[in-house]
């Protein structure tokens, strides 16, 4: 019962390193520690979900897979593709990304 | 490539397959719970993305990769290694987890060869791409979520008072009182608890004027704060409260953070406290400004903030000793200010009437201007600022036919005794082309804020209630609005974009408004201020520290009310009654009912009555003025002969019989009759409120198979589990929907036209399951029915319980009156005269009601008990109750003087009562000794009982015993009092004679001609028989006072021609008690001042006989004859064994 019960407790808080978002978060893994059905590509930083009355991740942010700040979702702090990339990593290395991918972000 | 080729040939209908599919991915998957509303949104969003990628014509079927970095093997080191190929769902950043789809497939179809059915063309890749749209789905999920969360953020960092966090933290660090002035919009509520939880406050107490903004305040505090607190922000009013142990911000009313003071002297269970809206200067809320000036010089841990418009800020800061200010500007828009006072002639013109009828023409000039001058296409509603509810009824009559004949307006009226639904639909929207016209009382001031306003038409004009202390009455009068909250209604137009300001007045009527309002505190009663300073010890009323003061006369009326009330001694202390008073969140009057229902068992229809008075009336005025003939007619068989409390009592009963058959039932019920539903659920809340007060301190006993608190939850629970589970569901839902549906504007329509068979709305529905889930309607309906059964005798003791409140409210009627139509009948109470009644008032529509009737000869007088006076263009006797005027006035009268005879009766030095039969004024003056003697008795008996809680248990028994025994005496005594017909006349004293009623103290001289027969007696030297104490002189009327209230012999008896017959009563005689036997010599004085306390006694001495002989049969006794004294005694064994060594020691 006690683990369970940890298992909803937040276990720091989480600071975009671009934007200054703030939040706290209940986990910095591939996994949600309190709702099953999404398994995470890299780590991330987890958050609950606060629109809902049951217990759902809200995934907040994770680290730049080039520089390795912090940061949030945000479409203007970041893009993910196959990883997570901060919007600077991105601009800075925009031409090594597939086209595809520049043209929808142009959109 | 083929493969997928002849995928996308064979067309999947996915409709069919929803059910197998709802069963492979959403059975455990809790992400999306099927049923959920997340569950329908993913279907919508599933047919949108089958169409966007139909529509797109694709030419590789989604692959669908679920490719990971990590996949790739870690020694790919180089951060922007790609897979070869694009694909968009590598933009997402999980994957969904899900069963083996391989074999939930094959578990498929096996159930579908088990069940003969064709097997489902469903495949392996369908799932797959199932799953991928969950996916994206998902993944759509997310990305709104963060956004929205942005949104927020984005709101509060735009909020004109987000500049100022960091300098309100650091100012409330450093000091012990800051004053945060912002105007409306500034975003001061919602944000200055979330900077004080964030700056690691803990233990944050925010008030607020009105109840319903601690609930919208709570929910908007913790939607801003993404729910991450939870429980941590709550709410508590007076009915509901959401607070937990882990609550660190609680949004609660000035009256409860009162109340809350007095188990919690310097309520250490904040470390902040937030008083909002101080500008508004509500009685609670400056009177709670005091107690805590006092307080943080005795708690220098404790932070105050106070919050206010940005008006009279020096009063506020200088009040604590300049406090710092941070003003925060507000976010209003340009607004264009234009001055069209009303020209002379039309003043004029309306006002030669008596009833001032409110002249429209400037109003809908206004409106033709806005048409002519700004496009249809261009929105902006128009806000009414008007003084009272019939100038918005006239104005808006005249609106509407102005916006049926233009078909660019829409009239709505807004003030605060409309309905909830009626309120609810200024918040609507108005089709395209046409605006809204608000016809609004000051409510729409501050209370209710409406977007999209932009132009405000300003009366300049406010009804307000004032209070005279000297006579109570309550006056609806109009005033000229002051400057502030002139500027405040000015500002309602630039809330949305810039807007227009026109003022009915010219710009020097406006300089010479007053600045500021009247505080309410100077215009209101302050009784339950006055008890509540004492009772929580704040020492002398007259000396508490008021921001400003009430004048003191209002205070020594306050004061001289509750001494009358017995609320408080003569030093100013509270008497046991008076200390129940402080305690219920009630008035004093209402309180007194509560209390003195209890005492005689008729708690049940007085806890409605309280109840009905203690909240807005249920009678709508809307319902009574529109469908005159229909719900007027159909609410006259609730009416009651006896008064309108009786009517809230049968229409209460009535619709809890109603509440069997369903909610539609009852909400059609009271459509029918104008009965505001709303207000009938608050009163069966607020009557059990009452019931918990008075349970709580042992003033109701909880009866055999009542529950006490914990069981009567456990109660609740299994009431919740009675209901079929159909309806648990129902209830959730509505509960949800009714929240979803709060949100969503309507559209107005054109025509108002109310459907009467209209869909019963959820919030009723809800209300009605929640009503059935908190309380047990068996219970209440058993109830009903009960009083349906009462007899004249059990009418007439409810209304002499609920007169022990009212009085002295009450009113005797004109003579003339019999000449006269119901709304023409005047009434006089002691300082007021010329009342009329209501017209919703039973006796206004039926006034021969009220007429002394004539009864085998004998004349039945009455007076008319009131709740409150109200003065609006008449002086108003509000909620009025037929009670038999002799029996009211001698049981509640603060002084009954007699002439010696007693035939004639002075009371409280306004009414005069003379006797037609002899002895009838002893006979009466005896009773009414005996049964108030009683009354009192048991009163104190059972406010002690509480106090005396901890002393034996036996000793406890044999007290309630005789409480018991007391109130059945008492029960049936009073029973005997009411029914009985004596034969009086009833008048008032003129003024002209008031001066010479007494005798005076000097006349002690002998009986000499008419004028005045003096006492003969000399009571000094006298000890009467049983009589404890002798009667003494009233110091200034002359006579005797036998009680407090009773003074015999001091009235000068105009009609005493012939002193000889009366000397006789001054003679000492001959007299057998008829309750003692025993035969004294005395006079009238001493033979009246026996009787009342013999009655009383003798009761009591039968009553310990009687203990005695249960006792004795109790104990072991027998009987013993003794052989050397020759006597029979009663014995024990132990007696007997004492008796006889008693013997042997002779």
């Amino acid at each position: 019962m006690a683990s369970f019960k940890r298992k909803f407790e937040p276990t720091g808080s989480f600071r975009c390193e671009r934007c200054g978002f703030t939040s706290l978060v209940y986990s910095f893994s591939k996994s949600c520690p309190f709702s099953s059905g999404l398994v995470f590509s890299e780590d991330c930083f987890i958050g609950r979900d606060p629109f809902s009355e049951k217990h759902k991740p809200l995934v907040l942010g994770s680290r730049c897979a080039a520089c390795h700040r912090a940061i949030c979702v945000s479409q203007d702090c970041s893009i993910f593709y196959t990883r997570r990339y901060c919007k600077d990593c991105f601009d800075n290395n925009r031409s090594r990304f597939p086209l595809e991918l520049q043209k929808e972000l142009q959109q | 490539m083929g493969g997928a080729k002849l995928y996308t040939c064979i067309v999947m209908d996915w409709s069919k397959q929803e059910k197998d599919l709802d069963r492979i991915f959403f059975k455990n998957f809790s992400l999306i719970q099927r049923g959920s509303q997340e569950h329908k949104d993913f279907w919508k969003f599933f047919y949108r993305y089958q169409k966007f990628n139909a529509s797109k014509e694709k030419t590789k079927a989604e692959k669908n990769v679920e490719w990971s970095a990590s996949s790739e093997g870690e020694s790919s080191k180089d951060p922007f290694s790609f897979p070869p190929v694009y694909d968009r769902s590598h933009r997402i950043c999980f994957n969904v987890e899900t069963d083996n789809l391989e074999y939930q497939l094959r578990v498929l179809q096996q159930r579908r060869e088990d069940e003969r059915k064709k097997s489902s063309p469903l495949t392996l890749k369908h799932l797959l791409e199932f799953r991928s749209v969950i996916r994206h789905f998902l993944n759509f999920q997310q990305k709104t979520k963060f956004q929205r969360i942005q949104k927020i953020i984005r709101d509060q960092s735009e909020l004109p008072i987000y500049q100022f966090k960091d300098q309100i933290l650091s100012a409330v660090r450093d000091n012990q009182v800051v004053l945060i002035a912002g105007d409306t919009g500034c975003g001061k509520s919602t944000q200055v608890p979330q900077y004080l939880l964030r700056g690691s406050y803990e233990k944050i107490a925010c008030t607020q004027p009105r109840r319903i903004a601690c609930l919208s305040l709570a929910k908007r505090v913790s939607y801003e704060t993404l729910n991450e607190y939870r429980t941590e922000i709550a709410y508590q009013v007076r009915f509901e409260r959401s607070r937990t142990p882990a609550t660190k911000v609680l949004f609660l009313t000035e009256g409860l953070l009162l109340r809350q003071l007095s188990t919690d002297r310097d309520l250490s269970r904040y470390d902040v406290i937030i008083i909002d809206e101080v500008h508004e200067r509500h009685i609670n809320s400056d009177f709670l400004l005091g107690v805590l000036r006092i307080l943080i010089d005795q708690r220098s841990d404790l932070k105050l903030i106070l919050m206010s418009a940005t008006i009279n800020i020096s009063l506020f800061s200088d009040y604590f000793q300049g406090a710092p200010v941070i003003k925060v500007p507000g976010r209003l828009y340009p607004i264009d200010l234009q001055y069209m006072p009303i020209s002379n002639a039309s003043v004029l013109q309306p006002t030669a009437q008596k009833s001032s009828k409110l002249d429209p023409q400037p109003y809908l000039r206004i409106l033709q201007l806005i048409d002519n001058k700004y496009p249809r296409s261009e929105r902006g509603d128009v806000l009414v600022f008007l003084s009272g509810m019939n100038e918005i009824a006239s104005l808006l009559h005249e609106v509407k036919s102005y916006g049926e004949a233009t078909g660019r307006w829409i009239g709505l009226p807004l003030h605060s005794a409309l309905s909830i639904e009626e309120q609810d639909k200024v918040f609507d929207v108005a089709p395209d082309g046409t605006r809204k016209c608000i016809i609004s009382t000051n409510i729409a001031e501050t209370s209710i804020t409406i977007d999209g306003i932009r132009f405000v038409i300003d009366s300049g004009k406010v009804k307000e209630m004032g209070y005279d202390s000297h006579t109570k009455m309550n006056r609806l009068q109009e005033f000229w609005i002051s400057q502030a909250s002139s500027e405040q209604r000015k500002g309602r137009a630039g809330r949305t974009g810039p807007g227009v300001c026109f003022r009915l007045y010219s710009e020097s009527d406006y300089s010479s408004f007053p600045e500021y309002a009247t505080p309410e505190i100077q215009r209101v009663p302050l009784e339950s201020l006055v008890l509540q300073t004492i009772a929580l010890d704040l020492g002398n009323i007259r000396k508490f520290p008021f921001i400003e003061s009430p004048s003191l006369s209002s205070i020594e009326t306050s004061v001289a009310f509750l001494k009358e009330q017995d609320a408080l001694t003569n030093d100013e202390r509270l008497t046991p009654v008076g200390k129940m008073l402080a305690q219920l969140p009630v008035d004093v009057v209402i309180g007194k009912m509560l209390i003195m229902g209890s005492l005689f068992h008729v708690i049940e229809p007085v806890l409605i009555i309280a109840a009905g008075l203690s909240v807005q009336s249920p009678f709508t005025q809307t319902a009574f003025n529109q469908d005159e003939s229909s719900a007027q007619s159909t609410r006259q068989s609730l009416e009651s002969d006896h008064g309108d409390p009786y009517t809230l009592l049968n229409a209460f009963d009535e619709w809890i019989n109603v509440k069997r058959d369903g909610v539609k039932a009852s909400s059609q019920w009271c459509k029918r009759r104008g009965i505001e539903e709303q207000r009938l659920y608050e009163m069966v809340k607020l009557r059990q409120q009452f019931r918990d007060v008075l349970l709580d301190h042992e003033l109701l006993e909880r009866e055999f198979h009542e529950a006490s608190g914990e069981e009567e939850e456990r109660e609740r629970k299994s009431r919740w589990f009675q209901l079929s589970e159909v309806q648990q569901e129902e209830l959730r839902s509505m509960r949800k929907r009714h929240r979803t549906e709060n949100k969503q504007r309507k559209v107005l329509k054109m025509d108002h036209e109310v459907d009467e068979e209209e869909e019963v709305s959820i919030a009723a529905g809800l209300k009605h399951l929640e009503f059935k889930l908190l309380h047990d309607l068996s219970q209440l309906q058993d109830g009903s029915s009960e009083r349906r059964s009462y007899s004249l005798r059990d009418i007439n003791l409810l209304k002499i319980v609920i007169c022990s409140g009212l009085y002295p409210q009450v009113a005797i009627g004109d003579d003339c009156n019999t000449f006269k139509k119901g709304s023409e009948q005047i009434f006089h109470t002691k300082s007021k005269s010329f009342l009329v009644l209501h017209p919703t008032s039973v006796f206004s529509s039926n006034p021969d009601l009220l007429f002394q009737q004539q009864e085998g000869g004998k004349k039945v007088h009455y007076l008319l008990a009131y709740e409150k006076l109200l003065e609006t263009n008449r002086p108003y006797m509000v909620n009025a109750l037929k009670v038999p005027a002799l029996q009211t006035l001698l049981l509640f009268t603060q002084s009954i003087d007699t002439n010696e005879s007693c035939s004639r009766l002075v009371v409280d030095e306004w009414l005069e009562i003379v006797f037609t039969g002899e002895d009838t004024g002893q006979e009466v003056m005896s009773i009414v000794q005996t049964l108030r003697g009683t009354w009192s008795r048991i009163l104190e008996m059972k406010l002690a009982k509480k106090s005396k809680r901890d002393d034996e248990d036996d000793d406890q028994g044999r007290e309630s015993d005789e409480i018991q025994s007391l109130e059945r005496l008492l029960g049936s005594r009073l029973a005997e009092f009411l029914d009985s017909d004596y034969n009086y006349t009833l008048s008032q004293i003129s003024s002209s004679i008031r001066p010479h009623l007494y005798k005076g103290p000097s006349s002690t001289s002998t009986t000499s001609g008419g004028e005045g027969g003096g006492t003969k007696g000399l009571p000094g030297k006298l000890t009467v028989g049983s009589s404890k104490s002798s009667p003494s002189p009233h110091p200034t009327k002359g006579g005797f006072m036998i009680t407090h209230y009773f003074t015999y012999d001091c009235l000068v008896d105009p009609s005493q021609a012939e002193a000889s017959s009366s000397l006789s009563q001054h003679l000492r005689n001959v007299w057998v008690c008829p309750s003692c036997h025993q035969s004294l010599v005395v006079n009238m004085a001493e033979q009246l001042s026996h009787r009342g306390e013999c009655e009383i006694e003798q009761q009591a001495k039968r009553k310990e006989e009687k203990r005695k002989e249960e006792e004795r049969a109790v104990i072991n006794t027998r009987e013993y004859h003794c052989k050397e004294c020759d006597r029979v005694f009663q014995f024990t064994s132990i007696e007997i064994l004492r008796h006889k060594r008693q013997h042997k020691q002779n």
